[in-house]
């Protein structure tokens, strides 16, 4: 499950598969930016169901972090 | 809950006026890095967009959208009943601009004049008072004219809204006749109204020195007080949590479903939104007519400026599902057949 959340996270962001960890500090990555940020919105209400605040986003350091909120 | 079912009124002609003045998103480069501006260009979907002269406001493209159609249907003007003018960005704040839309357009004193403030839901909600009026004994024709100027709003140092925002004025002609039923959902939800916001200028945070001033706010934007804010992953949450639902709610009260809707005109808010609906709600993209690489988001007169612009011409005789949503928070939907209506091209100022 975790994989398929990567790969999912990695699609935003337009990253190959299997490129990323749960480790991976996200908003560190180049290409992070505001269009990401909406795809990652995206997938994440579209995949699960998820709606993030920009607090709750502020909070997230890890993907471990989002997948977390996903489980 | 605001269900609502109408009869025998419908929308006789749709007219829409864009400035001459051509804004192009590549020039934004002092705003944005050469490198990601393309890259922005296409997630929104906006190339470039209308931009009114200093003293032109949303009430003078209105008129001109006004006398395109009443000139193209052969309108009496003594027929007219009712003026609805739609808009945020009005000429005064006192007075109401409507009533000098009526000597403006040469339109007899007995007509009742009224303006009607919401944002991007605002051409959905004010077609429904349109069509209430409309089915009223002793109203037969209501003219609505659905304007913005947001480029007088919004910041050019933003480079949230700066991209986005266009100007337009519209004109639509509602009528009694036998147009079948038209369906309509409208939803409100105020604990979001910061989400969308022009902070000061009005009686909660009137003018002063301090916020007329420009200020670097969150991200390095800047911007004053009076100029429009937006937070936009506040703004993309809830649509992406209302709009796709309140498609279906409008879809079950009217018992049509999606297939037998020949267009969704969805408010042109940036096409990475709209793709997400589309997707969402698995409708095909020759369904959903975009007009926002050459216009922009215009706020609430992007539906009638998009059927002008897009459908002209292919029209009659459809079923058309629009929604709207913005600020406030504010929603809406309606499903309406588009029997005998004529759609005048876009016209310029």
């Amino acid at each position: 499950m975790d994989k398929k959340f990567l790969n999912n996270f990695e699609d935003c962001l337009e990253i190959d598969n299997n490129s990323l960890s749960l480790d991976t500090v996200f908003k560190e990555l180049p290409e992070w930016d505001s269009l990401g940020l909406l795809n990652f919105m995206a997938m994440l209400e579209d995949e699960y169901g998820i709606q993030i605040s920009r607090n709750q986003l502020d909070e997230l350091v890890t993907l471990q972090d989002v997948y977390n909120l996903t489980i | 809950m605001a269900l609502i079912k109408f009869k025998d009124v419908g929308i006789r002609g749709i007219s829409a006026c864009v400035p001459k003045k051509v804004s192009r998103n590549l020039d934004l480069t002092d705003l944005i890095p050469a490198e990601e501006i393309e890259k922005v260009i296409s997630s929104i979907g906006i190339k470039e967009k209308r931009i009114a002269e200093e003293d032109v406001c949303a009430s003078d493209l209105c008129v001109k959208a006004a006398e395109k159609l009443l000139t193209d249907l052969n309108i009496d003007r003594n027929s007219i009943d009712v003026v609805i003018f739609m808009s945020q960005t009005p000429d005064y704040k006192i007075p109401a601009t409507s009533p000098s839309l009526q000597h403006r357009l040469g339109l007899p004193t007995t007509t009742a004049c009224f303006d009607i403030s919401l944002a991007c839901s605002g051409y959905v909600y004010s077609l429904s008072t349109a069509f209430a009026y409309a089915m009223m004994e002793g109203i037969d024709k209501v003219l609505l004219l659905v304007g913005e100027t947001f480029s007088k709003i919004v910041s050019k140092k933003d480079k949230v809204n700066a991209p986005l925002y266009g100007d337009a004025g519209t004109a639509t002609l509602i009528e009694k006749g036998n147009f079948g039923n038209a369906y309509f959902s409208l939803n409100s939800d105020g604990s979001g109204q910061d989400a969308i916001k022009i902070p000061a200028g009005c009686f909660r945070n009137p003018s002063n020195a301090n916020n007329i001033v420009e200020k670097e706010m969150e991200d390095g934007n800047i911007r004053s007080e009076h100029n429009i804010y937006m937070d936009g992953m506040e703004v993309f949450n809830f649509t992406m949590r209302v709009v796709p639902k309140d498609v279906k709610a409008v879809l079950d009260f009217s018992g049509k479903n999606l297939e037998e809707i020949d267009y969704l005109v969805f408010h042109q808010a940036n096409k990475f939104m709209t793709d997400f609906f589309a997707k969402k709600l698995k409708v095909p993209f020759e369904k959903i007519p975009y007009s926002l690489d050459k216009y922009g988001n215009v706020s609430s007169p992007t539906i009638p400026l998009t059927i002008s612009s897009e459908l002209n011409g292919n029209i009659e005789n459809k079923t058309i599902l629009i929604t709207g949503f913005g600020g406030g928070l504010s929603w809406g939907s309606a499903i309406a057949d588009f029997k005998n209506c004529h759609v005048s091209p876009v016209i310029e100022y």
